[in-house]
């Protein structure tokens, strides 16, 4: 498996990054480099083995979704409010 | 504390260890122990960007479950915290040399040579707690390395805890299956308050697993557990013949030696981890970075952090111009990888088949761990380069640097980086590692090596 010009513009745009030409050139070799390092694990058998998502067995305890940020604490992280609600950019 | 202030001024304008410094009470007289913060552990009002341009001017409301542990710690002790500063890590964790540096910072330099790297990604808190002539413990966090990189190659002790001992509220996320929040100190003891002082069951991150505090301090020279049966370690990745590698062999006769003179029956034989050392690198950097790019799709310009965009732009358009322009090249790397794995048309192979090998090498380990007690190993395959060659290296090249420390992180195993002596003039660490939830065992094994 590559990374092609195609494939690295589809990655970029699901990503929400767009890349200069000579961050583009730069990074296919880079990035392939990668990949076969990556590729590495084709060649493992791992048919009949279920997939982890954390190297220890959890059990999730649940708690009550209890508001306890200070409202007006946060808000001062950010110039995009308006009418004590986020602001952000249009759609279309 | 005027000479603490002045020596940690003095410090950062010489190694830049801090990116941020907390105001200190010059006029306190009583006994302390000064605390330095990974940059993206938070602390409330104190800034924290993971080193990162797009998180500039982002102010935490709350203290992460480690701070407010370490403070309800000291409360009844007569002895007093006294949180210095934040230090500079590779952008997010993303690198093992610390010279990703994502903010208007300067790299950080090695204690012992200014112009070698001080590993990464936590150099910053390795360096300071090498530096400061002060007790002193660093809070770090690992993802896949970025404790025991650091502290072997500035000759300080470092402690990745088992994933899930350690709450993760409030850490600024790379990877939420790897992240462990450790400890680095001048010595064993200062390891094991350290590990004390941020524990504590938290309801607030649910991989937080449920378990009773520990005394470490006190369990560290308590041999009755151990008298009566053979404590059994394997060693690891010691088969090239060179003066690291020669060094853990003779921190392994000093530990034979001590736990002869504590009447404690050790064996010890080479173990073989080919499978773990050839898949873990791959798998980590999958599973890592599919992880980060979820976790950063968040940091958009619009919250918190860097909003020095109008939102009059079209809504794709702001966010790619945000995340482009504040992004470093390395951190745009891994987003693009991370991505890639996830895709639909790709997961199965890359991200879905990496976590089922992970699965293949967890097993492994415990495999052995039925059969031995600890594995020893140098804890990186070189000493600390030089700053303007890493330079000149490939990322691919640069990510080798997790060769060994990758394997127990991806395991989520608690291990530990000790000093193991010199090569060149330079730090060298010996790694231990030891099964999930044995951190008692690991530091009481850590303290026969003196």
């Amino acid at each position: 498996m590559k990374i092609d010009d195609n494939l690295l513009n589809q990655i970029c745009k699901n990503a929400r990054l767009k890349l200069t030409e000579s961050e583009n050139n730069e990074f296919k070799i880079q990035l392939n480099e990668i990949m076969d390092m990556f590729n590495l694990i084709c060649e493992v058998d791992t048919n009949k083995i279920n997939p982890i998502y954390h190297p220890i067995d959890l059990n999730y305890e649940l708690r009550e979704d209890i508001a306890n940020e200070n409202k007006v604490e946060i808000k001062k992280n950010t110039i995009h409010i308006q009418d004590g609600f986020f602001i952000g950019p249009k759609i279309k | 504390m005027k000479e603490v202030i002045q020596e940690i001024e003095n410090i950062n304008n010489s190694f830049n260890y801090l990116v941020e410094t907390i105001p200190i009470d010059e006029n306190y007289d009583g006994d302390f122990i000064t605390i330095s913060i990974k940059d993206a552990i938070l602390i409330k009002n104190s800034q924290a960007r993971s080193s990162s341009k797009i998180l500039n001017n982002y102010f935490p409301v709350n203290d992460s479950k480690v701070i407010k542990n370490t403070k309800d710690y000291f409360k009844n002790k007569n002895i007093k915290p006294i949180f210095i500063g934040k230090t500079i890590h590779d952008e997010f964790g993303f690198g093992g040399y610390n010279v990703n540096v994502g903010i208007d910072k300067k790299i950080p330099k090695n204690p012992y040579d200014d112009k070698r790297s001080c590993g990464g990604s936590s150099g910053g808190c390795a360096g300071f707690t090498a530096k400061t002539k002060f007790r002193h413990i660093s809070i770090a966090e690992s993802t896949g390395g970025s404790i025991s990189t650091p502290a072997s190659f500035c000759g300080v002790y470092g402690l990745t805890p088992t994933y899930g001992l350690i709450s993760r509220d409030g850490l600024i996320s790379y990877a939420n299956s790897l992240d462990k929040i450790g400890i680095m100190a001048k010595d064993i003891l200062d390891i094991a308050v350290g590990l004390e002082m941020i524990d504590g069951y938290d309801l607030n991150d649910c991989t937080n697993v449920k378990h009773e505090n520990k005394n470490y301090v006190d369990l560290l020279n308590d041999d009755t557990k151990y008298k009566n049966n053979t404590i059994k370690i394997g060693l690891i990745n010691l088969d090239e013949n060179n003066q690291i590698n020669n060094n853990v062999k003779d921190k392994i006769d000093q530990l034979k030696n001590n736990l002869d003179k504590s009447n404690i029956k050790v064996e010890i034989e080479t173990v073989d981890i080919s499978f773990i050392n050839k898949y873990s690198l791959p798998v980590y950097y999958i599973l890592s970075l599919s992880e980060a790019s979820t976790n950063l799709s968040k940091l958009c310009g619009l919250r918190y952090g860097v909003q020095n965009i109008p939102t009059n732009l079209n809504y794709n358009d702001y966010f790619i111009k945000i995340r482009s322009e504040n992004f470093s090249k390395e951190t745009k790397r891994r987003i693009i990888l991370g991505t890639f794995a996830r895709m639909a048309s790709y997961r199965d192979a890359y991200m879905n088949k990496a976590m089922r090998v992970r699965k293949l090498i967890i097993d492994k380990y415990l495999e052995i761990f039925n059969n031995f007690d600890f594995l020893i190993g140098p804890s990186t395959p070189t000493i600390a380069p030089l700053i303007d060659e890493i330079k000149n290296i490939s990322p691919y090249e640069e990510m080798l640097a997790d060769t060994y420390c990758c394997c127990p992180n991806l395991a989520g195993l608690p291990h530990i980086s000790i000093p193991s002596g010199k090569d060149n003039n330079m730090p060298t660490g010996m790694m231990i590692i030891s099964n999930h939830f044995t951190e008692d065992k690991l530091l009481w094994l850590s303290n026969k090596i003196k």
